[in-house]
């Protein structure tokens, strides 16, 4: 890459005199497009300071902006050949351009780092790893509210839970695993909270995936953020306290013009981040996942083709959630058909 | 009770012409039916109607374990979780399977503690045979007769009651290895009845019902490949074991009606 770079530097200048002999001196507008050549770094985390190398980008920072994929970056500083920024909240491959006042420059690709990938909940994943390579079998318990539940939006289709029964006792070929569903419409922390026991201690899960927050944050339950905080963290500790490993998925998107009781739920999601990030959870991130890349693979469509209602993922939606969890498992195959893979179509 | 009766005398006013004019042995299964394991059918229409929790198990081969052929759609037992967690509003009710590919009755009677007991169950449901009658497997007709009563007496032994399905019916040329499953299935039909099992004669089911609701096409619709239901006959399976326990409601997704579509 770096190579190609400098490589791509040297012809530049000489392709641009040719350019200018021909033109006999009339003013490109061409040359002073803003034009971008290298990101120092072009892998980095949210929040990470970034330089963008290229040049006519003046020197006035309100006349430029920065957008990675579709969120528009933080600028620190600008020169004509250098600016300086900060990296938007993101996630994946996006593309890189700059604006100075009307002209767009090309576009570089940037990668974001995981955070969580990375430098969290590595312990938890290894172990989890070590399960799926045991001969062993594992109980999985999977609790929540409605979602995890899968009741009434998904039109025959399986919801997460039961996808994730198939990539693991099918196409993982773990056939003695158990996969529980203890997740009940309507449900908080609070409930969960209750009725631990009964819904997971009794199961002796080694590991315990748990969906919650859309209903902790509807105005009528009561549910401060602060609880909703304290009740992760009893969950959180009462699961590791039977010896299993917590997984815990924030909710996906709402639309919240139709659920206002609701607006609030973001708090909630970055109440969860906070939290999962102290305690050190694996932590499936569906809340930003469907704010970015999801937008991007379904263009104005998320909520079109992945929602039954305002609050509830259909088939689709669900899919969505198993693919976030393999992923973060490190289990996903896109080969297989859980993971949207072509399904098999014997003779009949 | 009189719930039974009433959804027997309907079964009776529905079924029994279609029987007389279509087919007579039919009418004999359905009437055994009615008598069949009425015990067994009342406590479990109690448990439904009281509110203690159950676990209900599901176990048996590939075609319970849903693997490999449904395209996404739920499986069987999957379709009765939503039908008992959601729709009849019993979620505190745990639905546990643990059937496996290409498992026969010899298989379960091997793991009968951790497929079954360790679970505590109310209910255990089993659907067999697909694979004991498989030549190369080796379980004589006879075999798989003592196997099933073997599993049924350690099922009641645990304080379960058993529900036994008959597998869907298999396309014999593509799967001649597996062309004597009828016999299986006649065994299968004897064994529920001597044992006073409740019975989804799911082949019987596949044989006529389904061949006069899908005309010609009960493969092409129901299965995805010469062995294995599709999504769709998962739902037959499904409907059906719903009628068995008179807990079929034609207004509820999980029998046949409409999905709910909210605004999205």
């Amino acid at each position: 890459m770096s190579f190609f770079f400098i490589f791509w530097l040297f012809i530049f200048p000489s392709c641009s005199k040719d350019t200018d002999g021909i033109k006999d001196n009339i003013p490109d507008s061409e040359e002073l497009k803003p034009k971008i050549s290298l990101l120092i770094p072009n892998m980095a985390y949210n929040n990470d300071t970034i330089k963008v190398v290229g040049e006519n980008f003046g020197s006035r920072k309100t006349d430029v902006s920065l957008i990675f994929g579709e969120n528009s970056a933080k600028i620190a500083s600008v020169s004509d050949k250098l600016i300086t920024t900060i990296v938007p909240t993101g996630n994946g491959t996006v593309k890189i351009s700059v604006k100075v006042k009307d002209d767009i420059s090309n576009s570089l690709s940037f990668t974001y780092r995981k955070i969580i990938a990375d430098t969290t909940a590595d312990t938890d994943k290894e172990q989890i790893e070590v399960l799926l390579e045991s001969s062993d079998p594992v109980n999985w318990v999977f609790t929540g509210n409605s979602i995890t539940q899968g009741a009434k939006h998904t039109h025959g289709m399986r919801p997460y839970s039961d996808i994730f029964a198939e990539r693991i006792r099918w196409e993982m070929q773990r056939p003695y695993d158990v996969i529980i569903n203890t997740a009940i419409s309507g449900h908080t922390t609070q409930n969960i909270i209750n009725d631990f026991d009964r819904r997971v201690s009794r199961f002796n899960p080694k590991v315990v995936v748990l969906m919650i927050g859309t209903n902790d944050a509807a105005e009528d339950r009561n549910i401060s953020t602060e609880s909703f905080g304290n009740n992760l963290i009893a969950l959180i500790d009462g699961i590791r306290g039977i010896g299993a490993i917590p997984i815990v998925m924030s909710p996906n998107i709402i639309i919240t013009e139709k659920s206002p009781e609701r607006s609030r739920l973001y708090l909630y999601v970055e109440k969860m981040g906070q939290i999962v990030k102290t305690k050190n959870v694996i932590y499936v991130d569906n809340w930003s996942i469907w704010s970015t890349e999801l937008q991007q693979k379904y263009p104005g469509g998320v909520f079109k083709e992945l929602m039954n209602d305002p609050l509830h993922p259909n088939g689709y939606g669900h899919q969505e959630i198993a693919m976030a969890l393999f992923k973060a498992l490190s289990i996903f195959d896109s080969t297989a058909p859980t993971c949207g893979g072509v399904y098999h179509e014997g003779n009949h | 009770m009189s719930n039974v009766s009433i959804g027997n005398s309907i079964k009776r006013l529905i079924i029994v012409p279609i029987c007389v004019v279509f087919l007579s042995v039919l009418s004999s299964s359905t009437s055994q039916n009615n008598d069949f394991a009425r015990e067994d059918k009342s406590t479990i229409e109690s448990i439904i109607n009281e509110k203690e929790s159950i676990n209900w198990v599901f176990t048996g081969n590939s075609i319970t374990q849903g693997a490999k052929h449904t395209h996404g759609m739920r499986a069987y037992p999957e379709i009765f979780a939503e039908r008992i967690r959601w729709e009849m509003q019993r979620p505190y009710d745990v639905i546990i399977n643990t059937a496996i590919s290409g498992h026969t009755t010899q298989n379960i009677i091997n793991d009968f503690d951790r497929r079954v007991s360790r679970f505590n169950p109310k209910v255990v449901v089993l659907m067999i045979g697909t694979n004991d009658a498989a030549q190369d497997r080796n379980i004589t007709i006879e075999s798989f007769g003592n196997n099933l009563v073997a599993l049924i007496d350690r099922i009641r032994g645990i304080g379960a009651i058993p529900i036994v399905m008959s597998p869907n019916i298999i396309i014999t040329e593509k799967s001649p290895e597996r062309s004597r499953l009828y016999l299986y299935v006649e065994k299968m039909g004897q064994v529920v009845k001597t044992k006073n099992v409740i019975y989804v004669d799911n082949w019987s089911i596949w044989s006529t019902e389904l061949q006069q609701k899908y005309p010609g096409e009960v493969f092409k619709k129901l299965l995805n490949d010469p062995l294995h239901p599709n999504g769709y006959g998962h739902l037959e399976i499904a409907m059906a074991l719903f009628k068995e326990l008179s807990i079929f409601d034609l207004t509820a997704p999980t029998c046949g009606a409409p999905y709910y579509e909210g605004y999205h």
